[in-house]
């Protein structure tokens, strides 16, 4: 099928929605949901549609498959794609979660101010380079023997109260508490764990990094959710942390990908794109992975909270500010499958939701919300591009409506990266980006021209799209300082 | 031509690989997923590691090349020279190379996966070729 046929079969329902009908492919059991900008929807490569249609085949996905506007084409499932699956029916998949299991975002505000940290950024952004290992074969900063990395992988954030590196608060501000349910070291191998072990509070490589941020100015657009968030001028500094579970997430994947490509003759299930390998959730295999799956999140959890340590510590150097003072507004991941519990068609129904490159975002109200922000809705995360800036939301109701509580997780990838690499040298986009006052410390300058902005989409047109569904609401717009990528 | 990097998928790295026989072809898919992480013209060859794998040709490649991913993170090891041997589903795999020293590598690429997305292992008039994606 060509790009025109495919979008000719593409319904559309508002200036924002679309449905990938049931009988765009033989054995779908459910219509696919696109959210989306006209734009938006025919920026996204055509796979993103093959791979959701192929979601919508999943034994037990229940009312859509759904793409968020920043979808690109993955691995089995389109990045930014989300589906619920009745836990007793259903299948749990390793492509609808993803590689980088936990792969997620945490914000920090601190209480400085633009004109405190812009003469030092260079200093800073240096320092926390130093402090916070990036790229490959950089060990990091905890020491661990095997018992131990089975207490982070049962623990999560935990762990880190119970030994020095946060504070009791940053539980409530993490999500699920900082600790998947179920996880069972025992279902790890032992190459994921030695892959993994020397890499808690590593930042990784690739599109992963941390970002000191300014508000920009002008850019709140709702005063009461900003400050309930700790968020209370607009040339505040924050900063913001994208990374996962290192290559021991990437370990319990992959070993998984081939246990249930073999299940699958098992339980009778076939799959269109090998990558969608998946087994009854309630199977051995498949209580299996997700005991492993929530080990990795745990750990994914203890990493980001150990680099926020390393961040304040950072922080009390250079600005001499408390490392108290800096604190965790949220912590979402958004490569996970999660039970959660949703209505619909007037019923409380268990699901097992799937979010790959898509970010939980439960509305007002909701138990799973930490009391100090349950009155305004669940803080939402979303990281642009390096140069474009980054957005904290808040969850509503329509998500939990419409979407399972679900929403995007970044701006996403529009152009490849040897395209991007093409287009732009990693030293020019450096010399770019310090005359537009961002300073960037960079362990790769090839990896550095695979992250230009042009390389994305729009960020503000994605956020609009579903700020203007009412499934998240806008709060606050991000702009960077400087950044420290990996 | 031994591999040649593809253009193919948005967030990540493709190539084909090809040999005469299926030896050959595992030996340039292994260097293919080395020089993606790795310049592997800085790389020495006083480390050497022997791998041994099970099964059908394709499924071996495909454990082989998660394996090369595997020593990258656990040992920080990386290759430029392989020799195989292949017969009877057994495959028997030495890979020259060394540690990964930061002030003389340059690493290119954090491989996290080898993918099935468009995985396969094919017959040609010529030999043998491979397409494997790779997470990064």
């Amino acid at each position: 099928m060509t790009s025109e046929e495919i979008l000719k079969k593409i319904k559309q329902i508002d200036e924002f929605r679309w449905e990938l009908p049931a009988t765009f492919k033989d054995g779908m059991r459910v219509p696919g949901r696109i959210f989306a900008t006209e734009k938006l929807l025919k920026q996204m490569d055509d796979r993103v549609f093959d791979q959701l249609s192929n979601v919508a085949c999943l034994r037990g996905i229940q009312k859509y498959a759904m793409a968020m506007p920043d979808a690109h084409s993955g691995y089995g499932f389109p990045i930014g794609g989300v589906a619920g699956m009745d836990p007793k029916e259903g299948v749990i998949s390793p492509g609808g979660i993803g590689f980088d299991i936990n792969c997620g975002m945490r914000l920090i505000t601190t209480p400085l101010k633009v004109k405190d940290v812009q003469p030092k950024i260079k200093e800073l952004i240096d320092h926390l380079a130093e402090t916070v290992p990036a790229g490959v074969g950089r060990e990091g900063i905890v020491d661990l023997d095997k018992d131990e990395f089975k207490n982070i992988m049962k623990q999560g954030v935990k762990w880190c109260v119970e030994n020095g590196y946060a504070y009791k608060d940053d539980l409530n501000s993490t999500e699920s508490y900082g600790c998947i349910e179920g996880a069972d070291p025992e279902k790890v191998s032992e190459k994921a764990i030695k892959r993994g072990i020397d890499q808690v509070g590593t930042l990784g490589s690739g599109n992963h990094y941390l970002e000191v941020q300014m508000v920009n100015p002008g850019a709140i657009y709702d005063e009461e959710t900003a400050r309930k968030f700790g968020i209370t001028s607009t040339d505040q500094i924050v900063v913001m942390v994208h990374c996962g579970s290192r290559g021991f997430g990437h370990q319990v994947a992959s070993d998984y990908l081939k246990v249930f490509d073999k299940a699958m003759e098992k339980y009778k299930i076939t799959v269109r794109d090998r990558e969608l390998a998946c087994a009854p959730f309630e199977s051995s295999e498949g209580q299996d992975y997700y005991k492993a799956m929530a080990c990795a999140a745990n750990m994914a959890f203890v990493n980001r909270q150990v680099i926020l340590h390393q961040v304040r510590k950072a922080f009390n150097k250079i600005f001499e500010v408390p490392m108290e003072d800096l604190n965790l507004v949220y912590d979402v991941a958004h490569n996970i499958a999660k039970l959660e519990t949703h209505k619909w068609e007037g019923k409380k129904r268990q699901l097992l939701m799937h979010r790959k490159g898509a970010t939980r975002a439960f509305g007002p109200g909701h138990e799973e919300i930490p009391e100090q922000y349950r009155e305004v809705g669940q803080p939402v995360i979303i990281g642009g591009s390096m140069e474009t800036g980054s957005f904290l939301l808040a969850g509503t109701q329509g998500a939990m409506d419409e979407t399972f509580g679900s929403t995007m997780h970044g701006s996403g990838r529009t152009m490849s990266r040897t395209q991007a690499k093409k287009e732009i040298k990693g030293e020019k986009l450096q010399q770019r980006m310090k005359k537009e006052g961002i300073y960037v410390h960079a362990t790769s300058m090839s990896g550095l021209a695979e992250e230009a902005g042009f390389a994305y989409k729009d960020i503000d047109e994605v956020v609009n799209t579903l700020d203007l569904c009412g499934v998240t609401k806008k709060v606050v717009r991000l702009k960077p300082l400087g950044n420290l990528k990996g | 031509m031994k591999y040649e990097f593809l253009d193919i998928v948005v967030a990540d790295i493709a190539f084909d690989a090809y040999g005469e026989n299926l030896g050959e072809l595992f030996e340039n898919a292994g260097e293919a997923v080395s020089a993606s992480m790795i310049d592997i013209d800085k790389l020495d060859t006083d480390e050497r590691k022997k791998l041994e794998f099970e099964g059908e040709p394709e499924e071996m490649l495909h454990d082989f090349l998660c394996e090369l991913v595997f020593l990258k993170d656990s040992e920080q090891l990386f290759f430029k020279e392989y020799q195989a041997q292949i017969k009877d589903n057994k495959s028997k795999i030495t890979c020259k190379g060394s540690k990964l020293d930061l002030t003389k590598h340059e690493v290119r690429n954090d491989v996290k996966a080898v993918t099935y997305h468009e995985y396969k292992l094919e017959r040609t008039h010529k030999g043998w070729k491979a397409r494997v994606v790779l997470d990064v």
